[in-house]
C-alpha cells in the first residue's frame, strides 16, 4: 500500500513540476525590458536611422518611459485615494483636505503626463527631422494597437501565464 | 547596449559592415534571430538549418568569407544566454517562429525584419498578463490613439501643411510604405 501511494505521489509529481515551473518564468521587469529591446529595434529598422541616431533616439525614450512610469504611479496613488472619499457619502474636514490633495497630484500628474509627450515630441523631432517624427509616431501608435488586440485576443491561459 | 550588439560582432568578426549594406541588414537579422533563439533550447538540426537558411541570403559573405559556418557558429555562440529558459513547449514556439521567420527571411529578404521585430514583439507581450501589457504601453506613450480616425488626419496636415503639393504627396507615401499599409 505504501509503494502505491508513492508511485502515486511520483505520478502526481511528474504531472504537477511543469506546471509549478511554467508560472513566473520572467518578472515583470524582464518582460517590460524585453519588450523595450525589441521596440527599439523595430524603431530602428522602420525609421531607418544611422547608429547615432539609434543610440540617441534609445536614451530619449529611456528617459521618457521612466518620466511615464513614475508619473503613472503617482496617478495611481491619487486615485486610490480618490476611490475610498468616493465610496464615502460624507467627509471631515480633514478628509476633506486629503482630498484636495489628491485631486491636485491628479492635475499635476495630468499635466506632467503632457510636458513630458510634448518634450518626447521635441526631442525627437530634433533628432529626426519632421517626416521620420510622423513616421515614428505612427509605427509606434500601430505597434500598441497591434500588441492591445493580439493580448485580447490571446486565450486566457496564453495571457495570463 | 544589446540592440547594438550586431555592430559588435561586425567588428568581432572584421567585417566593415558600411562597406556593405546588405551584410549590415543580414547581421541585424542574424542579431534578432539569434537573439529569439538563446530564449530556447536549440533544437537538434535547427543550426545548420538556420546557416543554410541565411546562407542563401548571404552570397556576399559567402565569397568573401569562405569558413561561414565557422562564422555563424561563432556569432550564435556570442549569443547564448542560459539564464533564459523556457519550457519545452514555449521553446518549441518560439523555435517554431524562428524556423517561420528564417524560411520568410530567405523568401523576401530584409523587408522582412520589420515583420520579424513586430512578431516578437507580440509574442513577448503574448507571454506576458494584459496588465503588464498595458503598462508597458502607456509608458510608450500617454496618448497612443493617435493614429486612429480625425487625429491621423489633422496629424499629416499639420506636418505637410507647408509643403508643396509634389513634397506632401513624397510624405505621404513614406509613411505608406510599398504596399500602402503601415
Amino acid at each position: 500500500m505504501k509503494k502505491m501511494r508513492f508511485k502515486l505521489g511520483l505520478v502526481v509529481l511528474l504531472f504537477a513540476l511543469p506546471a509549478i515551473s511554467e508560472e513566473s518564468k520572467y518578472s515583470p521587469g524582464e518582460i517590460h525590458n524585453r519588450m523595450n529591446q525589441i521596440y527599439y529595434w523595430h524603431l530602428a529598422e522602420e525609421l531607418n536611422i544611422s547608429a547615432e541616431q539609434e543610440k540617441t533616439m534609445v536614451k530619449i525614450l529611456e528617459q521618457m518611459q521612466k518620466r511615464r512610469s513614475d508619473l503613472m504611479n503617482t496617478r495611481e496613488e491619487a486615485v486610490v485615494v480618490l476611490k475610498t472619499f468616493s465610496a464615502r457619502t460624507s467627509n471631515t474636514p480633514s478628509q476633506l483636505n486629503e482630498l484636495s490633495k489628491a485631486l491636485k497630484d491628479y492635475e499635476k500628474v495630468t499635466h506632467e503626463m503632457a510636458h513630458a509627450d510634448k518634450d518626447e515630441f521635441e526631442s525627437l523631432q530634433k533628432l529626426f527631422g519632421d517626416q521620420a517624427l510622423a513616421k515614428f509616431l505612427v509605427v509606434r501608435d500601430s505597434i500598441a494597437e497591434r500588441l492591445r488586440n493580439s493580448i485580447r485576443k490571446a486565450p486566457a491561459s496564453e495571457s495570463s501565464r | 547596449m544589446k540592440n547594438n550588439r550586431w555592430r559588435a560582432i561586425a567588428k568581432e568578426i572584421e567585417l566593415d559592415p558600411s562597406q556593405d549594406p546588405q551584410l549590415l541588414q543580414t547581421l541585424k537579422a542574424v542579431t534578432m534571430e539569434s537573439d529569439l533563439l538563446s530564449h530556447a533550447p536549440m533544437p537538434a538540426g535547427y543550426e545548420d538549418h538556420l546557416i543554410r537558411a541565411l546562407r542563401a541570403k548571404l552570397p556576399l559573405v559567402e565569397s568573401k568569407k569562405p569558413a561561414t559556418v565557422g562564422l555563424w557558429t561563432r556569432i550564435f555562440a556570442t549569443f547564448q544566454m542560459p539564464q533564459f529558459r523556457l519550457q519545452a513547449g514555449a521553446a518549441m514556439g518560439f523555435a517554431a517562429l524562428a524556423l517561420v521567420i528564417s524560411f520568410n527571411l530567405r523568401q523576401h529578404g530584409s523587408s522582412i525584419e520589420t515583420s520579424m521585430t513586430e512578431t516578437m514583439l507580440i509574442e513577448t507581450a503574448k507571454g506576458s498578463d494584459v496588465e503588464s501589457v498595458d503598462t508597458w504601453i502607456s509608458s510608450i506613450s500617454s496618448s497612443v490613439t493617435l493614429t486612429q480616425g480625425r487625429d491621423i488626419a489633422s496629424l499629416t496636415h499639420e506636418i505637410t501643411k507647408d509643403l508643396n503639393a509634389d513634397d506632401q504627396k513624397r510624405v505621404l507615401n513614406s509613411f505608406a510604405g510599398e504596399d500602402g499599409d503601415i
